[in-house]
């Protein structure tokens, strides 16, 4: 027996968008970047090679990056928008439904095909 | 860490004792004042080999300790330290460096007195963050270091060497029979697994237990292919792989939300 389904219609959405931040994968690159910096100064000789240069210079690096991760401009979201939320139709569980033959309330029945021959 | 340890190790008592002469010889913003008339640099120059690096043994190393000694006008004797007294300097000798086409690229001597090393090219002050003491890591470095000149060696020694602040390499010897001096080569090409290019400032202090300290600094200049080098190329990839990752991966995106 198909079940007795109503449809309602709810407001339809539109889609925004939300930015979302990294600011571990600011900490990893930025240690990345401020150590490959430091090997840079150090060998062009444009800082001494001295504990506290090298230590000053990494974590600048390193707070660069996290400061980008946080702060950068970001990116356009990747592809098109999802188009907005139809109007969908909502089942509404009828009484009946527990009486069925095992064919969720509101779904056409599938036709059978032909079984053929085995 | 090694790569530091074996070169400040390389450069060792002899470059260092050069450079161990008390905290007012170095000085960053040193006017470079002649130390040398022309006529004693040029004389002095002369004693330098270039183009031929040699190893000298200690006697002939002082022979011409000496005669540096002598052009420069300064007194060639040290002066006893008394009884308890401390004077800075008992401790000095020369250093040439060259290339690792065997040309001479710096030579610098102290004096063991409380003047300041002299750069023997230049005739101006040596090690200083200004003129520092080039050192190729590819060439060698010949040197000769004494402390005191005249007289008993120390005495169960002991010294250390650091360079960027850390601690890269100390030792030290009973030296029961007094020593006083010593002479050698030291092979950069050989020693370094690595060659690099870098400013450092080497620290270095010898105690015993007869002598004054001698603890002193210089600033020292590696000389090698710059970004060309390992270290440089690691730099460069490691800046480039943390400049990507922060451009395409740790930028903040937005995302699509309904």
């Amino acid at each position: 027996m198909e079940g007795v389904s109503v449809m309602t219609t709810t407001e339809a959405t539109l889609p925004t968008t939300s930015v979302r931040r990294f600011p571990i994968r600011g900490v990893l690159w930025g240690l990345m970047f401020g150590i490959g910096l430091t090997l840079v100064l150090v060998v062009t000789k444009a800082v001494s090679l001295d504990v506290m240069t090298l230590i000053i210079v990494t974590a600048a690096g390193t707070v660069a990056g996290v400061l980008w991760s946080l702060f950068g401009p970001a990116r356009k979201a990747d592809g098109s928008p999802p188009s907005p939320r139809a109007p969908f139709d909502v089942p509404e569980t009828s009484r009946f439904d527990e009486f069925g033959d095992g064919t969720p309330t509101g779904t056409a029945t599938p036709e059978r095909s032909d079984p053929g021959q085995f | 860490m090694t790569v530091l340890r074996r070169l400040c190790c390389g450069i060792g008592y002899g470059v260092v004792c050069v450079a161990m002469l008390g905290g007012e010889t170095l000085s960053a913003d040193d006017d470079q004042a002649h130390l040398l008339d022309q006529a004693a640099l040029d004389a002095i120059r002369e004693l330098i080999p270039e183009g031929e690096p040699g190893e000298y043994d200690i006697t002939e190393a002082d022979a011409i300790f000496g005669e540096v000694a002598e052009l420069a006008g300064f007194d060639r004797d040290v002066a006893d330290f008394g009884d308890g007294s401390q004077l800075t300097g008992l401790c000095g000798g020369f250093a040439y460096s060259y290339d690792r086409d065997g040309q001479l690229i710096d030579a610098v001597a102290d004096l063991g007195d409380d003047g300041p090393p002299i750069d023997l090219l230049d005739g101006v002050q040596a090690f200083t963050a200004s003129n520092r003491f080039k050192v190729d890591t590819g060439g060698l470095v010949t040197y000769y270091g004494f402390m005191p000149r005249d007289g008993e060696g120390p005495l169960d020694h002991r010294w250390t060497i650091s360079t960027a602040g850390v601690s890269v390499d100390s030792g030290g010897d009973p030296n029961t029979n007094g020593n006083n001096r010593n002479a050698g080569i030291v092979d950069l090409a050989e020693q370094l697994p690595v060659k690099f290019s870098a400013n450092v400032t080497i620290d270095g202090s010898m105690r015993s237990e007869n002598l004054p300290d001698c603890i002193g600094k210089g600033h020292v200049e590696l000389i090698g292919d710059g970004l060309l080098d390992p270290a440089g190329l690691v730099g460069i990839g490691l800046l480039a792989g943390g400049l990507v990752g922060l451009l395409f991966n740790a930028r903040p995106a937005r995302t699509w939300k309904v």
